[in-house]
């Protein structure tokens, strides 16, 4: 438990939009990755969020949100038929990431708007607090 | 010397009427003083406790340290007041 | 001289012991908690089985208040006084009934955003009536200047 724990918690929401987003963005970036280090096409990769608690005064609270892990989306990926392409297989079929960019669009404004919720209430946080400042001064 | 009493009673919620009207100037003085101190001590423990954490809601610390100003504000103004009136007997001519 | 009735009320209470002031000062620890509650609701809208909390506060309130509407006079320390703030802490609930998507989150944002919006109304509110007991105090202490 710190002072300004609100701030805390929404700040947790805000670094957790954000990597999603950041994942998001890496995911529409290698949407036609055929080859990783690993070997064969890009993954997609999801965060894992999970609440952080805290005990305080006996009893746990939630202290706002975390990723715990990253995980790869482990679906097989998309083949499409381009014979031409030089990573095509006998068949003639290229191996593209399980990633639909249309899910990913939706994704990202679901982030977009969690984070912006998160920063709303900072910006409420900050305002009670300089209320508080406020008491006796008047 | 009622009057003036009562302002200092209103420092001390623990005083209780019997013992205060047996009590010398001196006393009720030294209690008052020592009321007043114990809310400026108050005070600076919600701020320690909101520095390290313990105490998280920044009104509470707000308001303890308005309560012991307002406590020191009470005193002084008690304290002007009887010098006020020790003055005005001093000058009085017999 | 201020005898009988008037000195034995002066003497029992300390200027601060004030049950409007304690009741404000309570509403503004219950508004604190429901905005790091709030806090917490919104930044696990995307947590997989997280449920949200809530701060149950005014209803105890009013029971305080309303029983002590006519308030016995506690003349010995072993009365119970009925004026007793302390039953009136703001609780903590979760709400574990309601599913708002198949992962089972039930956190609504639109509604923690309202709620959030009256909660910062209610804790100005409330730092603004505890600022005015203050000014009032002081301005006694000082004698009207």
């Amino acid at each position: 438990m710190r002072p300004f724990d609100t701030f805390s918690i929404s700040g947790s929401g805000l670094t957790s939009q954000r990597l999603r987003l950041d994942l998001i963005a890496n995911n529409i970036a290698n949407v036609h990755t055929t080859r990783t280090e690993e070997g064969g096409p890009y993954k997609r990769l999801v965060p894992v969020f999970t609440q952080r608690l805290a005990v305080a005064k006996g009893n746990t609270e939630g202290v706002g949100v975390a990723v715990t892990a990253i995980l790869k989306d482990e679906g097989s990926p998309r083949l499409v038929y381009e014979p031409g392409h030089p990573e095509a297989d006998e068949q003639g079929f290229v191996s593209y990431p399980n990633i639909n960019v249309a899910n990913e669009m939706v994704d990202m404004i679901g982030a977009t708007r969690a984070y912006e919720a998160n920063a709303t209430v900072i910006e409420a946080a900050k305002d009670l607090a300089e209320k508080a400042l406020e008491i006796g001064r008047g | 010397m009622e009057v003036a009493r009562a302002g200092l009673n209103m420092l001390m919620p623990e005083a209780k009427t019997g013992q205060n009207s047996t009590g010398t100037f001196g006393e009720v003085l030294n209690r008052m003083i020592n009321e007043v101190n114990a809310a400026q001590i108050k005070a600076d423990e919600v701020v320690k406790g909101f520095l390290t954490g313990e105490v998280q809601d920044l009104h509470q610390v707000i308001i303890a340290g308005e309560e012991a100003r307002l406590m020191l504000e009470l005193a002084v103004q008690v304290r002007n007041k009887m010098v006020e009136a020790y003055q005005e007997i001093s000058r009085i001519q017999i | 001289m201020v005898t009988g009735f008037g000195l034995g009320v002066i003497q029992r209470m300390s200027i601060f012991d004030d049950p409007v002031k304690n009741a404000v000062s309570k509403s503004l620890d219950a508004a604190a908690l429901r905005q790091r509650v709030i806090a917490n609701n919104i930044a696990n809208v995307d947590t997989p089985g997280f449920k949200k909390s809530v701060v149950r506060f005014e209803d105890s309130l009013k029971r305080v208040l309303k029983t002590g509407a006519l308030p016995l006079r506690v003349t010995d320390r072993r009365h119970i006084n009925t004026n007793d703030l302390s039953s009136a802490e703001p609780r903590l609930e979760r709400v574990e009934t309601t599913t708002l998507r198949t992962d089972g989150n039930n956190v609504d944002v639109d509604e923690e955003m309202v709620t959030l919006v009256t909660n910062t109304v209610s804790y100005r509110a409330a730092a603004h009536f505890i600022s005015g007991k203050f000014a009032k105090l002081r301005y006694v202490i000082s004698g009207g200047r």
